[in-house]
């Protein structure tokens, strides 16, 4: 079965890289092999990881503690109505909830972790090289970011040499990305030449 | 009734979340802890709405035999064959579906994946160029990152007559620092800005400012 | 020199396929060194002694696998070494068979005398992202009723001792994105000052440069570089560090690329000027 298993993963493989051939038949059907057991897999996860033992198990071993659980279980079956023309406006409630709770914690994470937290990091003392041109990178990047006054003279100037900087980190960017998908590929190719073909070492 | 009630809902929820996080008390904490429970339940459902959506697309795909329909019901094969399986005989290892994850899903998203390493060589030959002094900077950069990031870099540094051997460090300590002080700051100075944005975003929502979650589902 | 800019893109994808194949079945050795931000990830591993909770979540799917699968397995087998205890979880719902792939291939097979509940456990995946994690750290149980294998939480003998987020020493995630790391370090540091650690996929490494100089995150390890610089400390090199002359040469090819392709672009412009 193993090796079946192998077999059929690597055909699939060879599927999709057909494409980088021409578009072609054999890789519309891996991609849609993808997205159908991709989706497939999805409700089953969520189904056995959060619906079974958040929701389901314990109004099931416990109805007369954990009752409650239904107003959640209700507001999640709403969900559904999204699929009726009519009652599809039921749809708000839940996802008003959702939304809420989402925005309330976002709003104090990133004010502490990134606005504060990032701002008293930057308070350092000026007495080297590096801290003066770290500092002056965060100030002149975020004076670029400044779009309430004109980008002319002195704040002209400033956000130029934050753009400089913004460069030099879009070309780290740039360069960890080449390296992030080059090790996508090898990934591949240890598959394929040595769980597939065994011939690596 | 249809606009009201769900902005009073987000607002009051949202609220509540920040008042725990500044009122440590038993009761406050204990009743944020279940509102988040029930926001886990009710994103799990919210999750599976996709799903929905693309059973209807290819469905009707299939049902008006539209070109390349017969993909549209392998799509469809694929999709309830998984969650029948997943759903009635369980999902760990030693089930069909964790074989089928582990040989048909994992293999076909890792190749799927790997296409961008063809596709950033191809980019790289025909649109990475040095136009100006700004492309010039990302340029240099990059490449150092590139040739600095790699064993065979500094081999290659370490054997280059007079330098390699007088500064045996320097090419990694030239990526280090490009990483830690432009680079670093460069990073800082958008992560504030792009958190200012979340902030006043979230904030625009609570208060009721911003509803354009509310168009799920009729519009307002 | 025309020609050359429309050189027809297979022959590029050609290349590309044949270095990185034939350098994995060349597999020259070159020596890894290590870099501060990875040794201040594994320092922090090894600094805590035996029996010490700690949380590993597996932050990815399939796609991320060659950059974050390496990296997951030297930091299991590091914590399993230590004798750590090992909660484990993840926030990617298409990643989470590869938690019990791992316990295969690193705990059962290279250490099978620890037991499961005692001295790891998989409490499998939710949805709630942040919310997940803001309500760990008051009690895990609401969050995580039962386990991956629906064994109740709270009757796990590791899971007794962690009841919430604030019993782990560190949070250690292999993060391909969002949800990953930066939520770790945005709601269980910033906000109950839980050790964040981990590895993230070279695309997003240089955005926690950030994190790194300001101690909100404690080590990093980028890509299958970073995953090989792990292997190396703990002296087990494997599948990152036999990757790294295929990197060394994927990265050369592309730096020839962008060097013919500027010398065509130059020489047309220079053409077209005259």
């Amino acid at each position: 079965m193993a090796v079946f298993g192998t077999w059929l993963a690597a055909l699939l493989v060879l599927c999709i890289y057909s494409f980088l051939y021409k578009d072609n038949p054999l890789y519309k059907f891996a991609e849609h092999v993808y997205v159908g057991v991709s989706a497939g897999y999805f409700v089953a996860a969520e189904y056995h990881n959060v619906v079974l033992p958040n929701l389901l198990t314990p109004l099931y071993r416990d109805f007369a503690h954990k009752f409650y659980l239904i107003i959640p279980g209700i507001l999640g079956l709403m969900i559904f109505f999204a699929f009726s023309r009519k009652l599809n406006w039921l749809i708000r409630f839940p996802l008003s909830f959702v939304v809420g709770i989402g925005a309330g914690l976002t709003v104090m994470a990133f004010l502490s972790a990134d606005v504060l937290a990032q701002v008293q990091a930057t308070a350092m003392p000026l007495n080297s090289l590096n801290n003066v041109l770290f500092v002056g990178g965060v100030l002149t990047t975020l004076v670029y970011f400044f779009f309430s006054a004109q980008h002319k003279g002195l704040v002209g100037g400033t956000a130029q040499l934050g753009v400089w900087y913004l460069m030099i980190a879009f070309g780290a960017a740039f360069g960890y990305t080449v390296m992030a998908r080059i090790s996508l590929l090898i990934g591949q190719m240890q598959f394929l030449l040595g769980n597939w073909l065994h011939i690596l070492k | 009734m249809k606009k009201t009630l769900p902005l009073t809902i987000t607002f009051l929820a949202g609220f509540y979340m920040i008042l725990a996080f500044f009122v440590p008390h038993k009761i406050i904490a204990a009743s944020a802890q279940e509102m988040q429970s029930w926001e886990i339940i009710i994103v799990a459902f919210t999750l599976v709405l996709g799903i929905g959506n693309l059973i209807q697309v290819h469905a009707d795909k299939i049902h008006r035999q539209k070109s390349g329909w017969y993909y549209s019901l392998v799509l469809l094969i694929c999709l309830v064959s998984m969650m029948v399986i997943g759903l009635f005989w369980g999902i760990s290892e030693g089930t069909v579906y964790y074989w089928l994850y582990d040989n048909v899903m994992a293999p076909l998203s890792a190749a799927m994946f790997s296409l961008l390493a063809f596709f950033i060589a191809s980019a790289a030959y025909r649109a990475f160029r040095a136009r100006n002094k700004e492309a010039t900077l990302l340029l240099v950069a990059a490449t150092i990152i590139m040739i600095g990031r790699i064993p065979l870099g500094n081999v290659i540094w370490h054997h280059l007559p007079w330098l390699g051997a007088k500064f045996p460090n320097a090419l990694e300590g030239l990526t280090q620092w490009i990483m830690d002080i432009p680079n670093a700051a460069g990073q800082r100075g958008i992560k504030i800005g792009a958190a200012l944005g979340a902030v006043s975003m979230a904030l625009r929502m609570l208060l009721g400012i911003e509803r354009s979650y509310l168009t799920t589902g009729g519009g307002n | 020199m025309t020609k050359l800019t429309q050189l027809d893109r297979r022959w590029i994808f050609l290349a590309m396929g044949l270095v990185v194949a034939a350098a994995l079945l060349v597999d020259l050795k070159m020596p890894v060194t290590i870099s501060q931000d990875v040794r201040r990830a594994y320092d922090l591993i090894d600094s805590l002694p035996a029996g010490t909770p700690v949380l590993f979540s597996w932050d990815y799917d399939p796609g991320s696998m060659p950059e974050l699968h390496p990296l997951a397995d030297a930091m299991l087998r590091h914590a399993m070494r230590k004798d750590l205890k090992v909660v484990m979880m993840g926030h990617w719902v298409t990643g989470i068979p590869l938690i019990e792939r791992q316990i295969g291939e690193v705990i059962r097979k290279d250490f099978p005398g620890k037991a499961y509940g005692t001295d790891y456990v998989n409490l499998g995946y939710k949805s709630g992202q942040y919310v997940v994690v803001v309500s760990m750290a008051q009690n895990i149980y609401d969050a995580f009723p039962q386990d991956y294998y629906h064994n109740r939480t709270d009757t796990l003998p590791l899971m007794r001792k962690v009841r919430s987020l604030k019993d782990v020493a560190a949070i250690v995630s292999f993060s391909a994105g969002d949800p990953g790391l930066l939520m770790w370090i945005q709601f269980a540091w910033q906000r109950f000052r839980i050790p964040v650690t981990g590895g993230c996929t070279a695309v997003s490494a240089p955005e926690f440069s950030a994190y790194l100089q300001s101690n909100q995150l404690q080590g990093l390890m980028g890509g299958m570089r970073g995953a090989a610089e792990y292997e190396m400390l703990i002296g087990r090199p494997a599948m990152a560090t036999t990757g790294m002359s295929a990197q060394s040469l994927g990265h050369f090819l592309i730096i020839a690329f962008i060097i013919i392709g500027n010398i065509a672009y130059f020489a047309i412009r220079k053409r077209e000027e005259k």
